[in-house]
């Protein structure tokens, strides 16, 4: 569940930065890959393809570094009581 | 007090190997039968200096770990000038492109070019690599200034040698004498020029003189009532015409500069408000979205604000009042303006806009003059639609080695916005629409045209219409309609959406693309544009 989660995520990333070198580790946002238009391109993108509604204290620059951290986030939005670990 | 030797090393200094042949007379394009009055006013690198000097040991900008004092700001310019200068080929009146993001170092090196005698040219840090060869090739500019992280994802100008300024004893004395080099002033050099966006077609580079930046920051720092001791929250990118005047309005005061945000986390923009006493935040329409559907914004106590500011773009009033009341007594100030009139001329006066209609600009800054007039030039009465055209000291000195253009927008004096609209009775001026087909999205010009013309070029097609339209979520986008050469496409949706995303900045880059046999026409038999964008909805 949590890899086809962080694999549909690196795919969006691929289609809409048009960069097929992203991978679920990529740092996203000192390398640029994620500006301010991409960045609402990705939230409407996770809000319509998961069904969930992000919060402001779920938009931080440590929950969004890559796919992986982006994807863990989308779980424990999903399934709050299902903590990893 | 820190080094600011660290901070210089930073910056990378590639020369372009070009000497320009352009006499610097022909940088103005329009006759003395047409020339705008100028007033002689200062060089803005000598008010920098001025500015600096007075207030040396006041904060001049913070970042999210340091705050330079304006000593250390004027000691970072006046070294980056000097390494230009050090250059004997080097003229005053070289152009200077400017690749640094948002930060110090940006500062420093805008005032050090123009105490160098150069005229900047900035340009946002993930410039297309065809877009800065050509504007490179355009400007003729003698040196690149640069970081090495931007440089690493210039795939064209990596490998080129670059200099960096050496390491020496800083020594904080700045002798009077040293402050600015001499150079052969005109009447109101050039002093900067700001390109606009896109890699399709040919970007226009609207040329900025001293009294330009001066005057307008003037205007700004009279309407907006601000006082020495602001601490503005710098979100905007310095290198568009809005950021820019951000700067300029506040540094010329001795302001304190704050650089702590980032648009990408908005959550951050509340807390460093706060964090950081910040008095005022400037931003598009759609960070001030963002700020009330996905922040605490609505519902955190900003006691240092004493204003907001939005421009670049068309708020509906509903959310504008509802900014307003939730900061007051802090005020919040629409505004209106373009980048060929440096940044700003109108704005509404925060305690008339619950009375105001949607879409309304308010009144000209001080010293412009704003007039509504049909297509012969001529004023027309009050409700009338026309188009706005505009005249101060404030309006741009032509297009960077485009006298046509020039000439289509700056005429008789007057700079003709391309925007329609109204004037009441009491002069309250409104926005009714373009002239021509324009579109803001997330605060970026865009022309449809232009993607048009880079479709048309990168794709085996017969025919391309890109029309805006809006999305739901995110606001004004774009739509493309193809037509392919030939009976069957070529190339898949996703596979032009690639391209797309590849080569256009991101504004540019169509949120919709589709492939169709034929185009509805309407009963002009002209293409349906309207209709296109409805399907897209």
């Amino acid at each position: 569940m949590n890899i086809s989660i962080q694999d549909r995520l690196v795919e969006f990333l691929h289609s809409v930065t048009g960069q097929q070198n992203i991978e679920a580790s990529t740092e996203l946002i000192d390398s640029g890959v994620l500006d301010s238009l991409t960045m609402m391109d990705l939230l409407v993108f996770v809000e319509s393809e998961f069904q969930l509604r992000l919060d402001f204290q779920d938009i931080t620059p440590e929950l969004f570094k890559n796919a992986g951290t982006i994807a863990e986030l989308i779980i424990n939005r999903l399934h709050p009581l299902n903590r990893a670990g | 007090m820190h080094s600011t030797t660290d901070f210089l090393s930073k910056l990378s200094f590639i020369k372009s190997g070009i000497v320009s042949n352009w006499d610097y007379d022909w940088d103005y394009h329009f006759d003395s039968a047409n020339s705008l009055e100028t007033s002689p006013g200062f060089n803005l690198g000598d008010l920098f200096c001025e500015v600096a000097t007075r207030e040396s040991d006041r904060s001049a900008i913070s970042s999210s770990t340091t705050t330079w004092s304006y000593r250390s700001l004027l000691v970072a310019a006046q070294r980056i000038s000097n390494q230009l200068q050090s250059n004997p080929e080097y003229q005053p009146g070289n152009r200077v492109i400017l690749l640094v993001p948002n930060s110090i170092e940006y500062i420093a090196a805008f005032y050090g070019i123009l105490m160098s005698g150069g005229v900047v040219v900035p340009l946002p840090a993930n410039t297309e690599s065809g877009t800065l060869q050509k504007i490179l090739k355009s400007t003729e500019a003698f040196y690149i200034i640069s970081t090495p992280q931007v440089l690493s994802r210039q795939s064209e100008l990596t490998g080129i040698p670059s200099e960096t300024i050496p390491a020496e004893d800083v020594s904080q004395e700045i002798s009077e004498t040293t402050l600015v080099k001499p150079t052969a002033r005109r009447t109101d050099p050039l002093a900067a020029i700001f390109f606009t966006a896109g890699s399709s077609g040919t970007p226009k580079g609207v040329m900025l003189s001293h009294s330009n930046l001066i005057s307008n920051a003037q205007s700004i720092q009279k309407y907006l009532e601000l006082k020495a001791d602001e601490r503005p929250l710098c979100v905007l990118p310095f290198h568009h015409a809005f950021g820019n005047s951000v700067l300029q309005s506040h540094i010329l005061l001795g302001s304190h500069l704050i650089l702590d945000a980032n648009t990408l986390f908005p959550e951050s923009i509340v807390k460093s408000v706060n964090q950081h006493r910040c008095t005022s935040l400037s931003a598009v329409p759609d960070l001030f979205r963002t700020l009330l559907e996905r922040t605490s914004f609505k519902k955190t106590e900003l006691p240092s604000l004493r204003y907001l500011s939005v421009a670049g773009g068309a708020l509906p009033h509903h959310l504008s009042m509802e900014i307003s009341q939730c900061i007051a007594p802090a005020r919040f100030y629409v505004m209106y303006g373009q980048t060929e009139a440096t940044a700003r001329l109108a704005y509404v006066p925060p305690d008339h806009l619950p009375e105001l209609p949607d879409g309304c600009i308010g009144r000209a800054i001080p010293g412009v003059t704003l007039e509504v007039v049909d297509d012969k030039g001529r004023s027309i009465g009050p409700g009338i639609v026309g188009e706005l055209r505009a005249k101060g000291a404030n309006i741009m000195r032509g297009y960077w080695r485009d006298a046509e253009e020039t000439r289509k927008r700056i005429r008789n004096g007057w700079l003709y916005t391309g925007d329609l609209a109204t004037c009441d009775e009491a002069g309250w001026i409104t926005i009714k629409g373009r002239r021509n087909a324009l579109v803001k999205i997330s605060g970026y010009r865009v022309h449809p045209v232009d993607l048009e013309e880079f479709a048309l070029r990168s794709f085996p097609i017969s025919q391309a219409v890109a029309v805006p339209f809006e999305s739901k979520d995110v606001g004004t986008r774009l739509a493309l309609y193809i037509k392919p050469a030939g009976d069957e496409s070529q190339l898949s949706v996703p596979e032009m959406n690639s391209i797309c995303r590849k080569n256009l900045p991101r504004q540019m880059v169509p949120d919709f693309i589709q492939i169709v046999e034929s185009f509805p026409l309407n009963h002009a038999m002209k293409i349906d544009r309207t209709k296109l964008a409805l399907s897209a909805e």
